[in-house]
């Protein structure tokens, strides 16, 4: 492992750390260790370590390797350095299914909301990437319908009560913090699902980055891969958005953040840094998070922190390479 | 193998055809080369050769004695026919080495060209469009020890790239491959066809597309029969 490789590691595993050890239940790491077994003295204490932490600090781990995977693969399908995971418009639909269970009243959890806005969206999309044969008409149809679901959450918020609409706008802040341990869990499901695919496919990807055309000449499948993309696009961001909210942007930063600091591009290589990087970018928004929710004073919003943290970095990145951001 | 167009309509609209081709033979082994002026058709008829632009009429298909392929058969025809675009990618991050594996052995790229092996570890968005342009050349050959097909690879390299891709061009043919390229350049294809060994040249063609149809010129043609056929093909 080359030094910057166990640097990167060290990160990950001291920002795991510290979100294991570290909380406003104070516990000693002896007393983290006995609750981790079940064999606390207190019950709080494998409460909080068992309900609170442990599910979180897996939410966001694997929340921040999907959301930088799904980023990477956007970034890849559409040879573009300012696609994230949210350009479909998945995330929009999760927001309009939101909406419209928490608007509307319509009594359903906001994850079940969510999914289902994601899975109607990842239809039409669908539908609508088997007519276009280039990956950029289907972003332009995302992006409509992104507007469209946008305008849509616009009437419904305009109509609903204050009450309802204070949840459904820190439901749009997102969270690691409201998963429970099968929702991480599946989370992780996920996680395997999508890097098994990126490496199965990584030889069609890398020769995708040569040009759509080359590529198809090279044994590429373009149908073929539209679908399979969308599909595991569709789900991993789905499901993250129905968990945690519409954290889109993370995935839009972290392969910059990655391509800064290391040189493999094929996506073999480049597949587990940039897991790693969004694993500490997702740890680090967080930790501020609840840092901030800990100090009791102002709370800071998992969105609003991600973007704080990550917006700097993309330009910062973009500025020194204003000609060529591979 | 040898390549054969039956009957081959080339186009976007069936009314329309831009080529109408009778049987037309590319014999395996040759350098083969279409010419044709802006609009004539040859970037689809590549296309359409190499299976990623449906025909509007006919097929084409890769025949050694009594066997025959068609595009259909993805894998053969993708081990058989490799491209090589008019312009190198842009803004690839990918290392020429990384190119290069995804079709096949750095090391039997290196034999047909050494030169390439200070760049192996620079990303192709690195490299000046001849040495990229090179690079797809061998990533190619690598993918097809058969036919490369070319479109326009000369259009954006200056007189030395285009003598480095011409060397390579042939080193494959002389190696057992074929070649198809596709170009307006009469002056590179005549000093092409000139420096190869006659078993080479009596395989080889040069053709000329014209309006819906092909003309068979000589491959020891002129420059300035190939300007005067050009000229008048394409006004006609």
């Amino acid at each position: 492992m080359s030094l910057r490789g166990a640097g990167v590691t060290a990160l990950v595993l001291a920002l795991v750390a510290g979100h294991v050890f570290w909380g406003e239940v104070a516990m000693s790491p002896w007393e983290v260790l006995l609750a981790a077994k079940g064999d606390a003295s207190s019950e709080l204490h494998e409460v909080v370590l068992q309900a609170v932490r442990i599910p979180r600090v897996l939410t966001a781990a694997a929340a921040g390797v999907l959301l930088a995977w799904l980023g990477l693969l956007m970034q890849t399908w559409f040879r573009n350095p300012l696609a994230g995971p949210g350009v479909l418009g998945i995330t929009s639909g999760g927001s309009l299914g939101v909406a419209l269970a928490v608007l509307l009243g319509w009594g359903m959890p906001t994850w079940l909301g969510a999914s289902l806005g994601c899975i109607g969206v990842l239809i039409l999309i669908g539908m609508g990437a088997r007519r276009f044969a280039s990956p950029v008409t289907t972003l332009v149809f995302g992006l409509m319908i992104s507007y469209a679901a946008s305008a849509a959450v616009t009437v419904l918020e305009s109509s609903a009560s204050a009450e309802s609409l204070q949840t459904f706008v820190f439901w749009g802040m997102g969270t690691f913090g409201k998963a429970t341990l099968w929702q991480a869990a599946t989370l992780l499901g996920l996680m395997v699902m999508l890097g098994g695919w990126m490496r199965w496919r990584s030889g069609w990807l890398d020769a995708w980055l040569l040009g759509e055309e080359l590529a198809q000449t090279m044994g590429v499948s373009q149908a073929r891969m539209n679908r399979e993309i969308l599909l595991v696009t569709g789900l991993a961001l789905g499901w993250v958005t129905s968990v945690c909210g519409p954290l889109a942007f993370l995935g839009l930063a972290v392969p910059h953040v990655y391509r800064f600091f290391h040189a493999g591009r094929s996506h073999r290589d480049s597949a587990f840094g940039v897991a790693a990087w969004g694993v500490i970018l997702a740890l680090a928004a967080d930790g501020l998070v609840r840092f901030t929710d800990a100090g009791g004073g102002a709370h800071w919003p998992l969105n609003a922190v991600l973007a704080m943290l990550g917006a700097p970095v993309v330009v910062s990145v973009l500025w020194k390479r204003t000609h060529d951001w591979s | 193998m040898n390549l054969r167009l039956r009957e081959a309509k080339v186009g976007h609209v069936s009314q329309t055809p831009l080529l109408e081709l009778d049987s037309w033979l590319l014999e395996a082994g040759g350098m083969h080369m279409v010419l044709g002026g802006n609009g004539s058709g040859k970037s689809t008829l590549l296309r359409s050769i190499l299976g990623v632009h449906p025909f509007l009429g006919g097929d084409v298909v890769l025949e050694v004695g009594s066997r025959e392929w068609g595009p259909a058969d993805r894998n053969h025809w993708v081990n058989h026919l490799a491209f090589v675009p008019s312009m190198p990618p842009k803004q690839v991050g990918l290392t020429v080495k990384e190119v290069l594996e995804l079709s096949g052995d750095v090391g039997d790229a290196l034999g047909q060209n050494p030169r390439m092996k200070a760049w192996l570890g620079l990303r192709l968005s690195q490299l000046s469009d001849g040495q990229a342009q090179q690079v797809m050349v061998a990533r190619a050959v690598l993918q097809s020890p058969c036919w490369v097909v070319l479109d326009e690879p000369t259009a954006f390299l200056d007189v030395a790239a285009q003598n480095e891709m011409w060397a390579m061009l042939i080193r494959h043919v002389e190696q057992g491959g074929s070649v198809l390229m596709a170009t307006h350049d009469l002056r590179g294809v005549q000093r092409g066809l000139s420096i190869t060994t006659p078993e080479v040249k009596a395989k080889s063609s040069i053709s000329l597309l014209r309006k819906r149809g092909v003309v068979h010129l000589s491959v020891e043609a002129t420059l300035e029969e190939l300007e005067s056929e050009f000229e008048g093909n394409a006004l006609g």
